[in-house]
């Protein structure tokens, strides 16, 4: 049963993959070199990593992605009124909400992190660039992708909050958001090792909005 | 025996207003259970209830015998669910939603499956979205009856169907019910489907179950009687089992449960030229029943087990 769970969930989510894994791609052969319409401008690297936009445009991609996929999960349900279907199957809640979010999570891995990776890869490559290259300066484009897995968890938790409006139903994803960036600047301001313990607050958001999740699915009304 | 459905005092609210109220429900293995009520009335909401898709606020309800807040998934995969509407995911095609449902049951009746999309001619290869309302609620039909359930639970499952379309599901589900001892709940406002199909019935009323009694008892029970008078009617003063009163010209039409020897001194006493009494059918006696506001609560379920057989909810 769990197969089928995971195929339906891939069935509904691979276009969305796809389409992300085509848009990252398409931005990395513009920041590799290759002469095609940016909507930033045609920009080449210089600097792998630093000074080429790519990490923000990684994150604002990876951002979309996530909100999409977390909502196509959970609020699209909503929306057919397919819960009641899925969950009137001999399974427990918690494990379709687990299947959902961890299909997701291999979706969004498998879609956000390839053009990271065949950028980080090019920029290792010797004779490339010509500038020099450290595998730690791929660390905070690493992390960017980390933080919105954590807002893929809250854009899931969001769908299936019970709010009244649209506001209210955000509100998750909004806190989950703002203690994820004021994290990121309280950490590597004010401790040693700054940039470790953001990880770690990360993973501890990430965790919080699983829990969430998993036990405001067993309490809300499906009507 | 244990019940297929109990209820006790069953309560939901929406906001401050008692959507279901003290909901008293049972119903016994291998009935077949029609559950009436006006837009509104709480239906679906205790439906919902019953299946767990909605925390009712105070109360209990327990299916095939387990309280519904812990049903085992063992459980469940005997219980089958229509919601309302028939929500199925419309990208799959008929095919692939049997292949869906199918590995989440221990048993699965393909031969019956097939048998239901064959019979209401359903192309396994067409998409759900291409489906029209009435053949979508035989595709739920048919995977429901799939894991040879032994509780079906069925919200409105004939709503928004033509007249056609909706005869044809109900034989199917007759075909279904015909298999010993499987207990079917399902709403409806609809009238002529629950007489064709339910051998007992309850009626809710603003979150409260008005009726529970078998179907042709409520039929037999509910009169219509028309006071005719040479001048204007006067005030009924009111009598055991009266469902309402109004005034019609120079008649007075009265609706009563159980109408016998008392009920009809009553009446003579007002003096009426004649006193007519009629049967209605179950619609007008649910209409009847079912319309206009009544200060006093005719019948409780508490009432019910203690009326030794008098009143609508008294029969067996």
């Amino acid at each position: 049963m769990l197969k089928a769970l995971v195929f339906k969930e891939l069935r509904e989510t691979g276009l969305l993959g796809l389409l992300a894994l085509a848009v990252g791609f398409y931005n990395l052969a513009s920041v590799l070199g290759y002469d095609i319409p940016h909507w930033a401008g045609h920009h080449a690297a210089t600097t792998p990593f630093i000074g080429d936009g790519f990490v923000a445009e990684v994150a604002i991609m990876a951002l979309f992605l996530a909100v999409a996929l977390g909502l196509m999960q959970s609020y699209a349900e909503s929306a057919r009124g397919t819960w009641l279907w899925l969950l009137h199957r001999p399974i427990g809640r918690n494990r379709v909400i687990a299947v959902k979010l961890a299909v997701g999570t291999v979706v969004y891995v498998l879609c956000a992190a390839p053009p990271l990776a065949v950028y980080a890869l090019w920029a290792a490559t010797p004779r490339t660039h010509a500038s020099p290259f450290e595998w730690s300066m791929t660390i905070d484009a690493w992390r960017y992708c980390f933080a919105m897995l954590v807002m893929y968890f809250a854009a899931f938790l969001s769908g299936v909050w019970p709010g009244r409006w649209w506001g209210a139903r955000l509100l998750p994803f909004l806190g989950v958001g703002v203690l994820a960036y004021a994290g990121s600047h309280v950490f590597d301001r004010t401790l040693p090792l700054g940039r470790h313990w953001e990880w770690a607050w990360l993973a501890l958001l990430a965790a919080a909005s699983i829990y969430a999740t998993l036990f405001v699915v067993r309490s809300r009304d499906f009507s | 025996m244990t019940d297929a459905i109990l209820t006790q005092r069953l309560t939901k609210y929406y906001g401050r207003r008692p959507v279901v109220h003290a909901l008293d429900l049972r119903v016994p293995p291998g009935a077949i259970y029609g559950f009436l009520g006006r837009n509104g009335a709480g239906k679906s909401t205790t439906l919902k209830m019953l299946t767990g898709m909605v925390r009712p606020d105070s109360g209990r309800a327990f299916l095939l015998g387990e309280p519904v807040e812990q049903l085992r998934p063992e459980t469940r995969a005997k219980i089958a669910y229509l919601a309302e509407g028939h929500p199925l995911y419309r990208w799959m095609s008929v095919a692939e939603a049997v292949r869906f449902a199918r590995p989440f049951y221990a048993s699965w009746n393909q031969p019956l499956v097939d048998q239901i999309l064959d019979h209401f001619e359903l192309p396994r290869r067409t998409k759900i979205r291409r489906l029209s309302g009435g053949q979508r609620a035989q595709l739920s039909l048919a995977l429901a009856v799939a894991p040879d359930p032994e509780l079906l639970i069925l919200d409105d499952p004939t709503l928004g169907l033509d007249t056609v379309v909706r005869r044809e599901f109900l034989e199917s589900l007759i075909q279904v019910i015909q298999r010993r001892g499987r207990t079917i709940l399902f709403s409806s406002h609809i009238l002529g489907d629950v007489e064709r199909v339910a051998d007992r019935i309850g009626v809710l009323v603003d979150g409260v179950l008005r009726v529970d009694c078998p179907t042709d008892h409520f039929k037999e029970a509910v009169r219509k009687v028309v006071l005719e008078f040479n001048r204007v009617p006067p005030e009924f003063p009111g009598c055991a089992g009266l469902v309402s009163s109004r005034q019609v010209g120079v008649s007075l039409e009265l609706v009563v449960v159980d109408f016998g020897d008392g009920q009809r001194q009553v009446c003579e006493s007002l003096e009426p030229r004649s006193i007519d009494v009629m049967e209605l059918n179950l619609e007008d006696a649910f209409i009847e029943y079912t319309r206009g506001p009544r200060s006093v609560p005719l019948f409780t379920p508490a009432e019910q087990r203690h009326a030794e057989g008098i009143g609508v909810q008294g029969a067996a």
